[in-house]
């Protein structure tokens, strides 16, 4: 891909993102049009006088939640962009090496354990809380699976691919296990977490998710070259300079960051970063110097729509966010494990 | 010239895969690596390309040791074709060649990167590949792909190149294989080093300056074909019968494998202790 038609494609992706936040703002229950949406826009800026009485509707509820969604999925689908190229396999996932089931398992013992044992403090500090301890499971799985998976050599893939898959069963027996011992409430929360919800953005969520997803695309899209390169294999990309090591330690760090952030403040969402960089790559290019930042902004188109699909389905209530992409995303797995067998057939 | 000091690699298990070797190799010398399966010279290669990290002893290429440079320092300096390289995602043949200048540029490649890809295209003859598909090209035409983006990555370097091929040969046909090994002496007759595995021994008699022949992890010649490939050391190497005789074409040994009856009465008659070292 020439890097004037890979300008091109990216530019339009960008319009694509902001148009959708527009657009996507206002749907739902109540209509917002886009004339109001500016009008609202130009008086927080203090150039237009405008009395919309949507003005709450949209910049407490909606703009923050669609703002949300476009920065999770930014960081969902350019983890899933980065793994995929340091596990030199497009089936990588960070829900499939157990990040994201480390992170929810964790907040599910936190949700059904402190709540019983301290239920005020459940109340005034749950979510900043429940926050907290999925991020910190989310850290401890990566750091896990990353001992496990190292060698003298660096870390062994394989070896991270099957403990990944150690760690999600686990995860899912640990969430299992808190589901049975659950209440009523709680088994609410459970489904919020395990499913996923963007329900509750708020500016400050948005705000920090937005930073840390910022903080890896910032890091993230430097080393496109070093990716490449792994698509030959990791000692060719040693032979043409690439420092295989700490691309990895850089990889896995930014991503761990990256989701464990999203899972703490919306749940698992999972196949954003598995569908969107193969979406990108069958219909474009596999070079990674347009698909980092192309699935970056794919991630939140997709994750935009799915949102707005979740909430408007079946008003007033909100179908889980997890539900829509596993809806869509599962046939585009399915789908790439059969391509990937039949190439395998003629290779 | 490429200085290698008493490297040698033992598996985590103690089995020693290459014993202490020394050697020299001149700028413009091709060196054409032999011997059995198992005998060490894919790890012999390895060791050269730092890709194993327990191997002892020291590796110099023009009095810098290659253990202290830092990856793209080395790249700088040294290109390396493995036997097969399977790519697991799509990517173009002219991105693949391209891949070869990464060491040389940050983010975009400039004018000359372009330059040094053209080139590479044209000596390595894949222009008619290069908006394919890395993975749908046959082996050889991979092969051949892979050494476009070693010659893109050694091209105008700040001083001499070091390639190492592992096998290249592997897919090619005839045809393919003396063009090939014709652009590999080129390349080297430029001022570089290349040190390549090779399983035709007469393709090795014929295009290379030295002959390096491994058995069970030693080197147990290194010379000019002529004189490392003996009849003796070929015995001892493969342990198979074989004769050797002028080339009647070329100034070079031809190495006939297999049973004319003389070979056989030779080795049969020979105690095979002779054949020991």
């Amino acid at each position: 891909m020439t890097s004037g038609k890979r300008s091109i494609l990216l530019t339009i992706l960008a319009l694509l993102v902001t148009a959708s936040i527009f657009v996507a703002s206002g749907l739902g229950a109540v209509k917002i049009t886009i004339i109001e949406i500016l009008d609202i826009l130009l008086t927080k800026l203090g150039i237009s006088n405008g009395q919309s009485q949507h003005e709450a509707v949209f910049w407490i509820i909606r703009l923050p939640r669609v703002l949300l969604s476009a920065f999770v999925g930014a960081g969902l689908a350019i983890s899933g962009t980065a793994m995929q190229g340091i596990f030199r396999n497009p089936l990588a996932d960070p829900s499939i090496i157990g990040i994201s089931s480390g992170a929810a398992s964790t907040a599910s013992v936190f949700i059904v354990v402190l709540s019983a044992i301290l239920p005020q403090w459940y109340t005034m500090w749950g979510v900043s809380l429940l926050s907290i301890a999925s991020f910190i499971g989310a850290a401890i799985t990566a750091w896990l699976i990353f001992t496990i998976s190292h060698t003298k050599r660096g870390a062994d893939l394989a070896t991270m691919l099957l403990a990944g898959i150690a760690i999600n069963a686990l995860g899912g027996a640990i969430t299992g296990v808190m589901t049975f011992l659950a209440d009523d409430v709680q088994l609410r929360s459970l489904t919020f977490w395990t499913l996923g919800s963007l329900g509750g953005a708020t500016w400050q969520s948005a705000g920090i998710v937005a930073a840390i997803t910022t903080v890896c695309l910032i890091f993230l899209i430097p080393i496109s070259k070093g990716l490449n390169a792994m698509a030959l294999g990791e000692s060719e990309a040693l032979h043409i300079g690439i420092n295989v090591q700490s691309l990895k330690v850089r990889v896995i760090i930014l991503t761990t960051l990256a989701v464990s952030a999203t899972v703490a403040f919306c749940g698992i969402i999972g196949f954003i970063g598995l569908a969107v960089p193969h979406i990108l790559r069958i219909s474009f290019s596999s070079d990674n110097r347009f698909l980092l930042p192309a699935s970056a902004l794919g991630g939140a188109l997709l994750l935009i729509w799915a949102d707005t699909l979740s909430r408007t389905i079946a008003q007033p209530a909100e179908v889980p966010i997890g539900v829509i992409t596993a809806l869509t995303g599962a046939p585009v797995f399915l789908y790439l494990l059969i391509q990937q067998k039949r190439k395998a057939k003629y290779a | 010239m490429l200085d290698v000091q008493n490297i040698s690699f033992a598996t985590p298990g103690g089995k020693k895969l290459l014993h202490p070797t020394s050697f020299k190799a001149g700028l413009g010398e091709l060196i054409a690596i032999i011997g059995p399966n198992g005998a060490g010279k894919s790890t012999l290669l390895k060791s050269l390309s730092n890709q194993l990290h327990d191997a002892s002893g020291d590796v110099f290429w023009n009095e810098a040791n290659l253990k202290n440079l830092s990856p793209q320092e080395q790249a700088l300096k040294r290109a390396v074709v493995a036997q097969q390289v399977y790519m697991t995602m799509e990517f173009p043949v002219r991105e693949v060649v391209l891949m070869g200048r990464y060491p040389h540029f940050q983010k975009q490649p400039s004018k000359h990167d372009f330059e040094a890809v053209d080139w590479a295209i044209r000596q390595a003859e894949v222009e008619h590949l290069i908006d394919r598909s890395y993975n749908s090209l046959s082996g050889g035409e991979q092969q051949r792909v892979q050494i476009a983006r070693a010659f893109a990555q050694l091209h105008e370097i700040n001083g001499p190149g070091l390639l190492l091929l592992d096998e290249p040969l592997n897919n090619l046909d005839i045809k393919h294989q003396h063009r090939f090994l014709d652009r590999v002496t080129e390349f080297t007759k430029q001022g570089n080093t290349t040190l390549l595995v090779i399983h035709d021994i007469n393709l090795a008699a014929l295009y290379a300056d030295k002959v390096a022949v491994l058995k069970n992890g030693e080197l147990i010649a290194f010379d000019t074909p002529v004189r490392a490939l003996t009849e003796k050391n070929l015995l001892t190497a493969y342990d198979f019968p074989v004769r050797v005789e002028h080339h009647p074409y070329h100034n070079a040994p031809a190495v006939y494998f297999g049973c004319p009856a003389t070979a056989h009465e030779k080795i049969n008659n020979s105690t095979s202790k002779q054949y020991q070292l």
